[in-house]
């Protein structure tokens, strides 16, 4: 295993160059994760959260930068070259699962992420079922005896602990969490941070998790960041971090954004 | 009347090879493949010139299958390297199928294949049955052939990949699954299966029609719809079972139609759109704001 898990040196990425529409969303931004390191990603809405995860995953390319995944660089391999490595939960708890499938399926594709698929051996394979079973049912929400129900069919927050369930079920080198509690209910949201952290920690996965939850992001994980205009702004790590108040990160955060913090869903 | 039924029924099996097709393509892909009225055609074509020059009817039927393979190869490859919508995609390859198809029946609109041998007189003959009962045979062969490997693939890993593709593609390729790929994989066996359908049509009817595919999407279409609304689409095996026996159901019924005499041949297309916008729309009507669902038990979304 390489000293850091993940670099990032110098990415630059502009969305639509040389039209009207023309968007820096990266700027020159450098990041090393240690491995077995949380980040907790934080910032306003545009600062470039989502798309610092798109150039980890291979979704968009910067323009300029490279892009170092456990000492290899990936900068110019396509997101599904990369996949094998990286497990990601999106925001909205439709992306992350395939409705059309049943549940056991939905965690066998997960299961050979990033792998040749064969055209002759089985999807579903009876040996998987047992440790199926018991990680469905550590998450506590009863999918353990849903197994042959279509994922369509279930609701928010057991999708999307299905989908994390799925991103972590390969160990992979970096786990990618976007927002992916934000569109659950308090209290699904919490038992899915819950399991998130349970995950994370049993496994010691490296991890990105971008919340607008600054409580959330304090709590959780070893070091936070702090985004603004696609550059990191803020990033504190051990004592400091354990210092940190939401209070002071707002403070920290109205200086740089240079505005009030009006939105109370980035305290709540 | 029983006669006509048994006929209708051979059809429809028949037909249920291209409904099978229509099934991976509209259903499992969410891709309205409307290269499917050119495969039809082509597949009966290319089976027919093999017969008219001396070929095994078994192999020209093989043949068949492989050039369906082939136009959905074509369709998959504007689609997802051309980045051509999926629709135009389609429409371009059919297009061009239907020159293809021309030339393939030496310039002329349709191919004879009178007192040449068949897949269905090879069977008659072998085991001493009329023709009729032989098209069955070999009809309910086919279909349960094809629709069991069809279900052993789609359960594989490459099976589900496919499956994802339709269903959440960003979620499968964050998995590491090249969707274009499966993408062009899924359409190929789509037209392998509406090829084959197409060559056996030809075969049964004894002459190939540039114009035989028209509207084969639909038809197969009318086939998914009518059987999973009356048969359900509760598992992937279901579905398949439904779209085999919708096949079978929508022949009959456009058979008893027929049997009325206002209605003469020209009408068949006009019928065949009233039952698919039906069968689309009702289910839509018993469920009000509903979304229209999607593959078997999940929702699309
Ligand atoms: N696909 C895209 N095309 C054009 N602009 C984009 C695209 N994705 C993001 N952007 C822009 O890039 C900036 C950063 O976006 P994003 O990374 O999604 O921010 P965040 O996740 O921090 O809210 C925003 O200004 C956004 O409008
Ligand atoms: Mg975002």
């Amino acid at each position: 295993m390489a000293e850091k898990m993940l670099e990032l040196k110098g990415v630059t990425l502009v969305f639509q160059p040389g039209t009207v529409n023309e968007k820096l969303a990266l700027f020159e931004l450098f990041l090393d994760v240690a491995p077995g390191e949380w980040v907790t990603v934080i910032g306003g809405n545009g600062a470039g959260k989502t798309t610092l995860l798109n150039v980890v995953s291979g979704v968009c390319l910067p323009q300029s930068g490279r892009v170092l995944l456990d000492g290899e660089d990936v900068t110019a391999k396509k997101e599904y070259q990369r996949a094998k490595d990286i497990g990601r939960v999106f925001q909205d708890p439709l992306m992350g699962t395939a409705p059309n499938m049943t549940v056991e399926e939905n965690l066998a594709m997960a299961k050979i992420r990033g792998e040749k698929r064969s055209s002759f051996r089985t999807g579903v394979k009876r040996a998987d079922s047992a440790a199926f079973e018991e990680a469905l049912a550590g998450l506590g929400l009863g999918l353990e005896t849903r197994k042959k129900t279509a994922v369509g069919a279930l609701s928010g927050g057991q999708r999307q602990a299905l989908t994390l369930l799925m991103a972590a079920l390969k160990r992979p080198k970096l786990l990618l969490l976007d927002e992916h509690t934000a569109a659950l209910d308090p209290r699904t949201a919490e038992k899915v941070m819950e399991e998130t952290e349970s995950i994370v920690r049993k496994h010691q996965l490296t991890t990105l998790m971008i919340t607008h939850n600054m409580r959330d992001a304090l709590r959780y994980g070893d070091r936070l960041i702090m985004m603004e205009r696609g550059r990191i702004a803020l990033d504190i790590s051990g004592e400091e971090k354990r210092q940190m108040t939401v209070e002071k990160l707002l403070a920290r955060f109205e200086q740089e954004s240079g505005s009030r913090v009006v939105n109370d869903k980035l305290v709540l | 009347m029983l006669s006509v039924l048994l006929s209708a029924a051979s059809q429809g099996l028949l037909w249920a090879l291209v409904a099978f097709g229509v099934f991976i393509t509209y259903r499992i892909l969410d891709f309205a493949d409307l290269t499917t009225d050119g495969t039809v055609a082509f597949g009966g074509a290319t089976c027919a010139l093999l017969i008219t020059v001396g070929a095994d009817p078994l192999l020209a039927t093989f043949a068949a299958t492989v050039m369906g393979c082939l136009a959905g190869l074509l369709t998959g490859v504007l689609a997802t390297k051309a980045r051509i919508p999926a629709i135009l995609s389609g429409i371009l390859v059919q297009l061009a199928l239907y020159s293809i198809n021309l030339r393939v029946m030496d310039n002329k609109s349709n191919l004879a294949l009178l007192r040449k041998p068949t897949v269905f007189r090879a069977v008659a003959d072998l085991l001493g049955v009329s023709n009729a009962v032989s098209e069955l045979i070999v009809g309910l062969f086919a279909v349960v052939l094809c629709g069991t490997l069809l279900w052993l693939f789609l359960r594989t890993e490459k099976g589900l990949a496919i499956r994802a593709t339709g269903g959440n593609p960003r979620m499968i390729r964050a998995s590491g699954v090249n969707t274009d790929s499966t993408t062009i994989l899924a359409l190929m066996i789509a037209n392998a299966l509406i090829g084959l359908g197409g060559s056996l049509l030809a075969q049964q009817q004894g002459y190939s029609d540039v114009q035989m595919g028209v509207g084969a999407i639909v038809i197969g279409l009318a086939s998914v719809v009518i059987g999973e609304v009356l048969f359900g689409r509760k598992s992937l095996l279901r579905s398949l079972i439904a779209v085999a026996l919708g096949s079978i159901v929508y022949r009959c019924v456009i058979a008893l139609i027929m049997l009325a005499p206002f209605f003469n041949n020209g009408d068949l297309k006009i019928l065949t759109a009233a039952i698919v916008g039906l069968a689309l729309w009702i289910p839509r009507l018993k469920r009000p704001g509903g979304k229209q669902k999607m593959l078997y038990g999940g929702r699309k979304d």
